[in-house]
């Protein structure tokens, strides 16, 4: 088992004696979260999300966007369907100043850099997408993804190339693009020098921002052949706006909302996770989209949050066990659920107190007791600075 | 036996400032509640009061992250709020972005300068990483930044860097990247260096009540709207607020969107003559030191409870002139009662008041069962500390209130000077009563025998 942090403090140490490669509720954050594609769950609005059409999902913060942004995206790429959807993970806040993002040409130039991300992370993940193109569409894409990434392409692929770690990759361009099976280092490793080879044929600056989305939809929907494009909006509560200021969030997503049918008529859906205080302004402001559009409220109940919290129980040991029960003394069963009943009914809530849970658990020796649910629970309210 | 870094034992509760206790802190620092959870990889908000230990728990929590055997310690670097301006707005989140990303550089240069190794050994990218990061994010006048290095580090390590500083660095992100990306590819590049992320540890708020509300409302907004571009994967802040700011930063900040963990920093009694005892044991190098040992007098932790308050800062200064007094002794061995009762009197707890002078405290214990009559007349006490007061002022002035004292039967207010003394005993007696550890030998509320006169002693 790999040394991290917190596998090194006297908790950690204990956590993996118990058999936990990490501690299951540590992270309460999916973006920040590089086992999160490991613990995702289905939920039912998820089919809002994977329709082809225009789509608004609201939650609140902690109630799981990102996650369910995230297991659309993973979707896309594991579903067996003909009818192949592209996603692009369109996160505002590493993609532009939110400030900035006043106008279409703004978001389609922001849009850019994020579906320059995906398709070089999917290249990555998927070497045959690359390798089965012809050298002219070789050297157009990375000419594109020259000036449309975000970072340096050169840069990008010398880490592929040097490492053979698509994990690295996605650690520097978005941490939660994790897909199944990636590619052995090796191939991975081939992959990058074969891009930084034809990086030195490929021209240079040909495309304005604008263009650039165009030029990365045509490539997607042509060259890689997929039929549709779900662009998936999420962060739009996580840049440098000012707190809590919810008109100047709707402000930033109107030419987008605005815009959303358009796109859909090319078969580009915008699927927008939004924060719950958003839908009125939506209702008011966008009455067009929102009249238009697929709309659902992510929202959970016990069953669903205990399974949250058992399937972090299972990753985390590795398969050993799937539920706190196996640490419970005989008077304490269910503890999954105890805790998603005591939690708010929000993901990050019910992770919260989990983590709370074993906390208390951990500090001591023996089974885990109905005390430490007590004591963790005591904490939860008394840390919490919700007003309620 | 452990070993004292000082001549004298007392320096070990002279300034009980934390920062000036840091070559030795770790052997005498008690872990709060919930410093397993603050030391993780979550960044985290701890409130404290006054003197609760913030900056000990601060200056720990940075040695932990470094001592954790068997794993990679995150960069660390400190950002001192201090008295400022007040901030607000974008312009504030640039330049405390561009602050922490200038101190990310300096930090690595001198990581890198230490050893060298993390770079000369590192693949190819993540040099070029660490080339680009020091040159895009130092502000510090890299010549002078590398003469200094030079004087202090090894002649290799300063030359690493000079050969950094003379590359030409590649332009991995372009510098009008949003700060998330910028802040993304830091991190990276800190662990392609051998570090596990980066770590921003934000002291000093407390300088900041010094501002009017609206003002503080705006620099925390400003602070925590600051803390929103940093939220990637690999970046920690632990924040040490005061206590006083909590229902403000849970307002200014979004809290429920910026994913912080919340702790309250609590000394129980028992966790606070722990620390105390361990202070004690350094200062007498001694491996373990029982408060016993100092007093024979089993009231002696009674009376750190009541006026040191759950403040660590608060049972170490009143537990001083003890210390003093033990070791001064010609014959080792622990105070008698008699002589613990003579210090609690020649060094009482001080007096204070709130700032809108409505609530006394000894120390730390807040004082209770006060009348408003004796409120008023040690409110003006405590309002005239340099000067003892006749009986005459207090009651015309403290007592009822006036803004002058009457000095003939012509002016209304006046009173016959027996019916004010009588009246002044009373209300002085009560005030005793409500204050006084011994109202019949007053430490506080003292009168001058024969004179008249009342002054207040012993204030904070």
């Amino acid at each position: 088992m790999a040394a991290t942090p917190e596998t090194q403090t006297a908790v950690g140490v204990r956590l993996s004696s118990l058999g936990f490669a990490f501690n299951p509720f540590e992270r309460l954050e999916a973006s920040n979260d590089p086992y999160i594609s490991g613990y995702l769950i289905g939920h039912d609005m998820f089919s809002v999300a994977w329709e082809t059409a225009p789509a608004a999902l609201f939650a609140p913060p902690g109630g799981g966007k990102t996650a369910m942004r995230i297991y659309t995206l993973r979707a896309c790429w594991k579903s067996e369907s003909k009818y192949r959807k592209f996603p692009i993970s369109y996160d505002l806040p590493f993609f532009a100043n939110l400030s900035e993002l006043a106008s279409l040409e703004a978001h389609q130039t922001a849009i850019a850099a994020a579906a320059a991300t995906d398709v070089l992370l999917a290249c990555a993940y998927r070497p045959d997408l690359y390798l089965s193109l012809t050298v002219p569409k070789r050297l157009n894409l990375l000419s594109l993804l020259r000036v449309a990434l975000p970072v340096s392409l050169e840069y990008i692929l010398s880490i592929l190339a040097e490492s053979g770690d698509v994990g690295q990759l996605s650690d520097y361009l978005d941490r939660t693009y994790r897909l199944p099976d990636p590619p052995p280092p090796e191939a991975a490793a081939g992959l990058g020098k074969v891009m930084l080879q034809d990086l030195e044929d490929a021209a240079g600056d040909l495309w304005s921002g604008p263009a650039q989305f165009e030029a990365l939809l045509d490539f997607i929907r042509e060259d890689l052949r997929f039929e549709s494009t779900l662009l998936l909006l999420d962060g739009v509560d996580g840049g440098n706006l000012p707190p809590g200021d919810v008109q100047a969030q709707f402000d930033v997503i109107a030419p987008l909302l605005s815009q959303a049918s358009v796109w859909a008529k090319a078969n580009v859906f915008l699927k927008a996770f939004l924060p719950a205080d958003l839908e009125v302004h939506l209702a008011a402001q966008a009455r067009d989209f929102y009249r238009q559009s697929l709309r659902a409220q992510i929202q959970w109940d016990v069953p669903k949050l205990a399974e949250i919290l058992r399937r972090r129980v299972y990753v985390a040991s590795q398969g050993r066990f799937g539920s706190l029960d196996a640490l419970s003394s005989p008077a304490l069963r269910h503890v999954e659920t105890l805790i998603a009943e005591r939690a708010r009914p929000l993901p990050r809530e019910a992770i919260m107190l989990a983590n709370l849970v074993l906390q208390c658990y951990l500090a001591r020796e023996g089974y885990l007791e109905p005390e430490d649910i007590q004591k963790a629970e005591q904490q939860y309210l008394t840390r919490s600075i919700f007003p309620d | 036996m452990t070993s004292s870094p000082f001549s004298s034992p007392l320096a070990f509760f002279d300034t009980l400032r934390a920062e000036d206790e840091i070559a030795w802190l770790g052997q005498v620092f008690v872990p709060p509640q919930g410093f397993e959870a603050m030391r993780g990889m979550r960044s985290v908000i701890v409130f404290g009061e006054e003197g609760s230990g913030k900056t000990a728990l601060r200056l720990r929590l940075i040695e932990a992250a470094r001592e954790t055997p068997g794993t990679a310690a995150p960069l660390i670097v400190e950002w001192q709020a201090g008295v400022q301006e007040e901030a607000e707005g974008e312009a504030f989140v640039r330049r405390f972005v561009e602050e922490i990303l200038d101190l990310a550089a300096q930090s690595l240069a001198v990581h890198l300068v230490r050893q060298p190794e993390r770079f000369t050994q590192a693949a190819r990218f993540a040099q070029e990483g660490m080339v680009w990061l020091i040159h895009q994010y130092l502000r510090t006048d890299k010549e002078l930044f590398l003469l200094r290095l030079e004087s202090e580090e090894s002649a290799e390590g300063a030359a690493l860097l000079g050969e950094i500083l003379s590359r030409t660095p590649k332009m991995l992100v372009p510098p009008h990247a949003p700060y998330p990306r910028q802040v993304t590819e830091v991190v990276r590049t800190l662990d392609a260096a051998g570090l596990s992320g980066l770590w921003v540890m934000i002291d000093g708020l407390d300088a900041w009540l010094t501002l009017e509300a609206a003002a503080l409302s705006r620099s925390l907004t400003a602070l925590f709207s600051s803390l929103a571009v940093f939220d990637v994967p690999g970046f920690t802040v632990k924040v040490m607020a005061p206590l006083r700011m909590k229902s403000l930063i849970s307002a200014a900040t979004g809290l429920t969107r910026r994913r912080f963990e919340i702790f309250e920093l609590t000394w129980p009694a028992e966790a606070l003559r722990h620390l105390c005892e361990r202070r004690l044991a350094l200062a007498c190098g001694k491996d373990s030191f029982r408060l016993e040992e100092l007093s024979e007098d089993a009231g002696l932790l009674t009376w750190l409870a009541k006026y040191g308050g759950s403040s660590p800062r608060g049972w170490l200064e009143f537990l001083r002139p003890f210390v003093d007094a033990y070791l001064v002794q010609t014959e080792q061995g622990p105070l008698t009662p008699e002589a613990t009762a003579d210090l609690q009197r020649r060094f009482p707890p001080r007096l204070r008041m709130d700032a809108a002078l409505q609530k006394v405290f000894l120390g730390h214990f807040p004082v209770s069962g006060l009348s408003e009559s004796s409120l008023n007349l040690l409110r003006y006490l405590y309002m005239h500390p340099d000067r003892a007061c006749d009986k005459q002022e207090l009651y015309y002035r403290g007592l009822r209130g006036l803004d002058h004292q009457p000095r003939s039967t012509e002016d209304s207010a006046w009173e016959l000077p027996d019916t004010v003394e009588g009246i002044m005993d009373t209300a002085l007696w009560r005030l005793r009563q409500a204050l006084e550890p011994n109202p019949k030998q007053p430490v506080y509320v003292v009168s001058e025998r024969g004179k008249g006169i009342v002054r207040l002693e012993n204030v904070w």
